[in-house]
Order: C-alpha cells, then structure tokens, then sequence
C-alpha cells in the first residue's frame, strides 16, 4: 500500500460521504413541515393532487394502456399496481414524510409528498380516479 | 508494442472481456436484489470494464463499455434502458479513466468513484425524463450505495488482475 495514495484515498471517499450527506440534510432542511399533499406528476406536468388525510385509490394512466395505481390510506402512498417492465414503484415502500418521492421512470411519473394549500387544486386533469 | 500478432491477441482478449461483462450483467439479473430504489445495482458488469482500463488503457475501456451496454441492452432490455445505462456507464467509464490516468488512487477508490458517477449519471436521465426535482431525494443513497458496490466491485478487480496480467503476459505470441 502507497502511504500517499491512501492519503488521496481517504481524503477522496470522506468528501464523497460529506457530499451526499450534505444533501440528505439539506432536502431534510428544505422540505421541513407538515406533509398533506400527494402530488402526481408525468414528464414534468402535475397530472393529480390528493390531500394526504384521505383515503383514496386513483388510477395513472400511461400512454393509452399503461397505468399506475396509487393507494393513499392511513397518511401514506404507494403504487399498488402496474404494468411497467421495472416493478421498482410497486417495490418502493410507502412514503409519508414531506420530499419523499416514488418514481417510475418507464412511465415517466414522479409520486411527491409536499404541503400545500387545501383548495389550491382540485383532483387531476388527466388522473381518472374513483 | 503493435506488431499485427499483438494486436490479434489484444482483440481475443477484448472479446473475452466483452464476454464476461455479458455474462456479469446477466447474472446480475438474476439475482433478486430489489431495493425498490431506481437505480440501486450491484454493477457486476463494471469488473470487466475496470480489468479492461487496468488491462490494455482508456479507449479498449471506452469501446467495451459502449459495446456491453449496447450489446446488454438489446439482449436483455430495451431502448429507454439503454439510453438509462448508457448515460450511466460513460460517466462511470471516463470518470474511472481520468482517476487511473491521475495516478493518486488505489483501484477500490477508482472504481467507487466510477459507482457514485454511474448512478449520477442515471440520476440525469432520470431527471430528464420524470422532469421532477423530487429525484434529488434519490440522490444521497445513491451516491453511497454506488460507493460501497464500487469498492467491493473494485477490491475483487484489484485482487484478480494481477493474476490476470500474468496469463494475459505469458499468453502473448513472441
């Protein structure tokens, strides 16, 4: 073992670890305060809004057969179902803290829990929900 | 150094490593770790890409990271993964070619410097296609889970290549 690339070594792996996190902090800090919301977004367009408290299935469609089926109950979310080749949003346990986040990147949708106002969206435009 | 013999013999060699990041990925797949986390991968496939950096140098490594991602992506997924581990592996590839190139690290941290950047490099697809800064949530596991498989990746890179460096020594034609 090379003293100085050790040096180089540790030095290296300890900014990496401080990086990340410094970022897991600093999400933390950004997204302090109550979660109420579950926002639903596809490639970028928020596609539902659904107050965090109450118990609601929706459905997500994808394309024109795709879809992701989202569960809130009991102040979480999780993807119940979907026909996505991956399953990593069905696998993703369910979230309730404010700024976690569910993503399904073959279906281009990003599940967000924030906070917000109540009467500042209404159920989605384009989520079909029962 | 380039005499038409070596060069045939660097090209099997290539092919062999071509191989067994194939083989790598596929058994990857087939072990069922599903941490729920985009991205989350033990990145088998990359020992074959850091023996080939250590191996033969930057541009054999550059080739055989396109072609196994390529090559992967048509056999075992589709287009979208393609351009998802595509983005992924070249970051993770020149990251690791400017780290060897530096000289200050040993081949563990060279190679957890190519896991952190792989999945970095995801992460920008990901962003780009989801177009949501909820993705940045992804990021602090991510930046340490590609820095624990990478040393692992890289510790059993560091302990086989020596014995590799033999064989493909002796197995040259003189």
């Amino acid at each position: 073992m090379n003293k100085e690339k050790l040096k180089h070594d540790v030095i290296f792996l300890s900014a990496v670890i401080l990086t990340a996190f410094f970022i897991w902090f600093g999400y933390g800090m950004i997204n302090k305060g109550k979660a109420n919301m579950v926002i639903v977004s596809q490639d970028g367009e928020v596609v539902g809004r659904y107050p965090l408290s109450e118990e609601k299935i929706a459905i997500i469609t994808y394309g024109e057969h795709e879809y992701n089926l989202l569960h809130i109950s009991d102040g979480s979310v999780y993807i119940m179902e979907a026909d996505c080749p991956d399953q990593i949003c069905v696998d993703h346990k369910p979230i309730s803290q404010k700024g976690e986040s569910i993503i399904c990147l073959p279906h281009k949708l990003a599940v967000q829990i924030s906070s917000e106002d109540m009467r500042s969206g209404e159920g989605g435009i384009d989520a079909l929900t029962y | 150094m380039h005499s038409p013999i070596n060069r045939l013999n660097r090209a099997a060699y290539m092919g062999l490593l071509t191989a067994l990041a194939l083989i790598l990925s596929y058994i990857e797949a087939l072990i069922p770790f599903q941490p729920g986390i985009p991205g989350i991968k033990i990145g088998l496939a990359n020992l074959a890409v850091l023996i080939c950096l250590y191996l033969f140098g930057w541009k054999e490594a550059m080739l055989l990271t396109v072609v196994r991602v390529l090559v992967g992506g048509f056999l075992f997924g589709n287009l979208f993964m393609i351009a998802y581990s595509l983005s992924g592996a070249l970051c993770s590839a020149v990251t690791m070619i400017l780290l060897r190139r530096s000289g200050g690290f040993h081949i563990p941290v060279v190679s957890a410097a190519g896991g952190v950047m792989h999945n970095m490099g995801q992460l920008m697809v990901a962003f780009w296609a989801v177009d949501s800064y909820s993705v940045v949530y992804y990021m602090p596991v991510l930046i340490l889970s590609g820095l624990i498989t990478g040393i692992v990746i890289g510790t059993i890179g560091a302990l086989v290549l020596p014995y590799i460096k033999n064989i493909v020594g002796r197995g040259q034609l003189k």
